[in-house]
């Protein structure tokens, strides 16, 4: 039944996407209103083929239908129910489905919001561009990653389950959905950026309408992202949270050039500069998402050679030689009216400083796709399998993100057009005395290395610019009789609130990853030992027995106080054992318990205790960003529904109110 | 003027105003200073009544006054980025050469995790299945520093051993992982094919199998050691079944 029911969904959704994109083609080249809002409807069936796909999907899984070669491989009777449930994103088929499901959900969305404007050429161009994503994603499931393949032969009794590593915490939950988010947003963006190009309404009204998908795409890649290192760090056990693997870098390639356009897309909106630079941005954003698919999913980081043997790796490949290459086309052939009428009357001036932070980040963003497909290249020109280590990064992006941080303090002093030093004396002042008088405490602290005591300086500049902006926010909203929080809202102030995110996310990452401790203590139990003014008492160690895993887990005291439970999980399918940190987390520093040898026949066990300082502020940075994010992308008390009149097609639609697009 | 030009600047006017009521709420929320205020202001003015006029009067002439003023001034933010551009270039080609190193089995791409135990296990497992036999006996090595009691590292390295044409060295430390767990079902089959193969000695790797198969052993093993055993035993004499 789930066979039959996946198969005829992802069927409506591919073909709806495809008459989609053909009922609007014929639309816009008869200049027919009808067409093309009938074109739109589209949307609700392959939203429809989404859902009874996925809903499909999660029946066979939670009824444990191994007729199912998807279920067969990946779904277990032992598996517990969230773990089935996330299950659909533990594997190829099912990461392609979910990528469906919320592709079709923001199509959904646009069509929903741009419903009163169906006959727009720009809108029905953008919804033709989004049909022709989710057509692409619907067809690699109608055959090269198709979910709903069914076992040949006999049916299997029971599956491996997951891979254990993605049935060991709660956040496998949240993580990959929260990324899908992220990077399936940017659908929407870039399908209006070539709707623009293709329509030559070059101008900035098509900017507006994208402004806040934009931040949402944004603000939930961003979360996935922390969420991921939060997963690494909960789950992997080796004490760290970012590693530059190449799945973390395929996540973090996009969230930077969408962070370059974050800021630029303001530039291109206050001074009608910049275009070619931001649909350069946008294009590129769209495009990384998809090579970090390519990377991902198709076994290209095992062997440059294993992709053309997995089965979407050329497809993904080709997708996205198509997305480059008709972006790029469409750019130059659009070049003479993405001519900006402005130009930057000043270095210093906040466009200035945009521009700059906008080259730190596509260096940034150069830095380490090279680094991520050097050994690619390398293997598939002359065989070798090379490995860029984390030095490379390390080394490579750090001054750049001193430089973002600096940028972050400076760039929201800065008035448009031109600085005086008056005014850069009047608005730097204060927040710089804090950047020195950080370094200068933590100096007397006895803290010491040159790159966490700028990290730290750089990092309270930040924060004080950002404060002072809103403590100007809030002044002017008390004058004007306003609540107090209503003075957070908006861009600017919601970007204010991100600033500090970041602020609190660089000082937990400069913090911990320079003052941290590490040791593997032999102990046995009764006997304690100390690391960095801690002291861990191993008490015993317990086995439990359940139908999914064995999992032994030591009894560790922390400082005398709570008891922790660091383990070593055995799953039946599985040939290593898993282990599962166990941490003591503080607001200054985490006690980061794991068991990495289980006790020998005299009871020692090893216990490995990482204790490092600020991890928490990691998270809590990534919170107060999202929450940042969402205050900047928030309505605000001004926005007006306007109604704009339907535009005849072939002309364009009104802008909507200012008002709306202003909050 | 086009219809295609006419709307560009109706577009240009709609920003424009949109732009100008989106700077007095700036100004109220007190995100602008006064002097940035009147200057945008003054300037989205200008361009508004630019346009205006041109909607007016036909679209060519507010493109063209300032063209060749602003070629020039653009020239120099563009050698400069390009500048930092290749700069970069250059830096990230020449450390991403540096730093690159020739990849071990089970090793990332880029980056690189602090070796937890079990993940060294398993890189010398996969090393092993490549045939780098003398890589992968340097990680169990390394293993056996950290932890002299590693029963998995003892017995695979045993194994290594065995395969190398040094039995006795390889009972020893099978012996010695035995003595640790007794219940680790791969220290048995090891030793019951070092007895076997290396020792003639069937009737000892009879009991080493049978070991192997009472102690919970990985499903995939168990009809391979069945197969074994059964050979072992007819060459020990011993009845079948």
């Amino acid at each position: 039944m789930s066979a039959v029911l996946g198969t005829a969904a992802v069927a409506l959704g591919l073909a709806a996407a495809v008459l989609g994109m053909a009922t609007l083609a014929l639309g816009l080249r008869r200049d027919n209103p009808d067409m093309l809002r009938a074109g739109q409807r589209y949307v609700w069936l392959v939203l429809a083929g989404a859902v009874l796909a996925t809903f499909a999907m999660q029946y066979a899984l939670l009824s444990h239908d191994f007729s199912l070669t998807y279920v067969a491989d990946n779904g277990s009777r032992s598996t517990p129910i969230l773990y089935t449930v996330t299950t659909m994103w533990s594997a190829l088929e099912g990461s392609i489905l979910l990528w469906a499901l919320v592709l079709a959900g923001y199509l959904a969305v646009m069509a929903r919001h741009f419903r009163n404007r169906a006959s727009d050429p720009i809108v029905a161009w953008a919804t033709l561009v989004a049909f022709g994503v989710a057509a692409f994603f619907f067809a690699l499931m109608a055959g090269p990653a198709n979910p709903f393949r069914v076992v040949a032969g006999a049916i299997p009794l029971d599956g491996p389950g997951p891979n254990p590593l993605l049935q060991n915490h709660p956040l496998v939950a949240f993580h990959p959905p929260m990324l899908y988010l992220g990077y399936v947003g940017f659908t929407i963006p870039f399908a209006f950026a070539l709707a623009a190009l293709i329509t030559g309404r070059l101008g900035e009204g098509w900017l507006v309408e994208t402004r806040r998908w934009t931040l949402f795409a944004w603000g939930f890649l961003t979360v996935g992202i922390v969420l991921g290192a939060w997963w690494s760090y909960e789950v992997l056990g080796w004490g760290g949270y970012w590693a530059w693997d190449p799945v973390e870098n395929a996540s973090f390639l996009p969230w930077l050039t969408a962070t370059a356009y974050v800021h630029s897309v303001m530039v291109q909106e206050r001074r009608a500069m910049l275009r070619v630079w931001n649909l350069s941005l946008l294009v590129a954003t769209f495009s990384l998402t998809i090579l970090g698919t390519f990377l991902t999913r198709s076994g290209v980081l095992d062997s440059v050679h294993a992709f053309t043997e997995s089965p979407i790796g050329p497809a993904i490949l080709g997708f996205f030689a198509v997305v480059v290459a008709v972006s790029i086309a469409l750019i130059g052939w659009r070049g003479d009216k993405l001519r900006s009428p402005g130009s930057i009357d000043a270095p210093v001036s906040r466009e200035g400083a945009f521009l700059a932070n906008n080259v730190a980040f596509a260096a940034f963003a150069f830095v380490v796709l090279l680094g991520t497909v050097f050994p690619l290249i390398v293997e598939a020109v002359n065989g070798d399998q090379l490995s860029v280590g984390a030095p490379y990064f390390n080394r490579m992006t750090a001054p750049i993100g001193f430089t973002l941080l600096f940028l972050m303090a400076v760039a929201p002093a800065l008035p448009w057009r031109k600085a005086s030093a008056e005014t850069l004396h009047h608005r730097l002042l204060w927040p710089a005395w804090a950047g020195v008088l950080t370094v200068v405490v933590c100096v007397a602290s006895g803290l010491r290395g040159l790159g966490p005591l700028l990290a730290f300086g750089l990092a309270a500049f930040a924060a004080a610019a950002a404060l002072r902006q809103l403590a100007l926010s809030v002044r002017a909203a008390r004058r004007g009789g306003s609540p107090v929080w209503r003075a957070l809202m908006g861009r600017s102030n919601g970007g204010m609130v991100v600033h500090l995110g970041v602020v609190i996310l660089a000082v937990g990452f400069a913090a911990s990853s320079s003052y941290g401790h590490r040791a593997q203590f032999r102990l046995a139990p009764g006997e304690s030992a100390g690391l960095a003014g801690h002291t861990v008492t191993y008490l015993d160690t317990a086995t439990v027995e359940k139908s999914n895993k064995k999992t032994t887990s030591a009894r560790v005291r922390v400082d005398g106080g709570k008891v922790y439970a660091p383990a070593l999980h055995q799953f039946p399918f599985g040939s290593q054992a898993i282990g599962s940190p166990s941490v003591r987390t503080g607001p200054f520093s985490d006690v980061y318990l794991t068991l990495i040898v289980p006790p020998d026949a005299g009871g020692v066990a090893v216990i490995g205790v990482n204790v490092q300082p600020l991890v928490a502020w990691l998270w809590t940075g990534g919170a107060v960003m999202g929450f940042g994010t969402f205050l900047a992308a928030w309505p605000g008390r001004r926005r007006r529904r306007a109604a704009p009149e339907p535009a005849a097609p072939g002309r364009p639609a009104p802008v909507p109110e200012p008002a709306t697009v202003a909050s | 003027m086009s219809v295609s030009s006419r709307d560009e600047l109706e577009e240009e006017r709609d920003f424009l105003l949109a732009s100008l009521r989106d700077l007095e709420r700036e100004r109220e929320n007190g995100e602008l200073s006064e002097r940035d205020y009147q200057a945008l202001h003054a300037d989205y003015t200008a361009r508004a009544a630019t346009v205006l006029r041109a909607l007016e009067r036909g679209p060519a002439k507010p493109a063209t006054g300032r063209k060749p003023e602003r070629d020039i001034r653009t020239k120099r933010p563009l050698v400069v980025t390009l500048g930092v551009v290749l700069l970069v270039a250059a830096m990230a080609g020449g450390a991403v050469a540096t730093f690159a190193g020739q990849r071990g089995a089970g090793a990332p791409m880029t980056g690189s995790l602090p070796d937890s135990p079990s993940g060294k296990m398993q890189q010398a497992l996969e090393l092993e299945a490549q045939g780098k036999a003398a890589d992968a006996l340097k990680i169990y090595d390394e293993l056996l520093k950290t932890d002299p009691r590693n029963v998995q590292a003892l017995a695979y390295r045993a194994w290594l051993l065995k395969r190398a044409g040094l039995p006795d060295l390889a009972v020893t430390a099978l012996d010695q992982a035995i003595s640790i767990d007794p219940r680790f079902p791969d220290a048995h089959f090891f030793k019951g094919m070092v007895l076997y193969q290396d020792r003639a000695d069937p009737a000892g790797a009879v009991t080493e199998f049978r070991l192997f198969l009472s102690n919970d052993p990985p499903q995939e093993m168990i009809p391979l050691v069945e197969d074994v055993l059964r050979r072992a035993m007819a060459d020990a004499g011993m009845p079948a079944g």
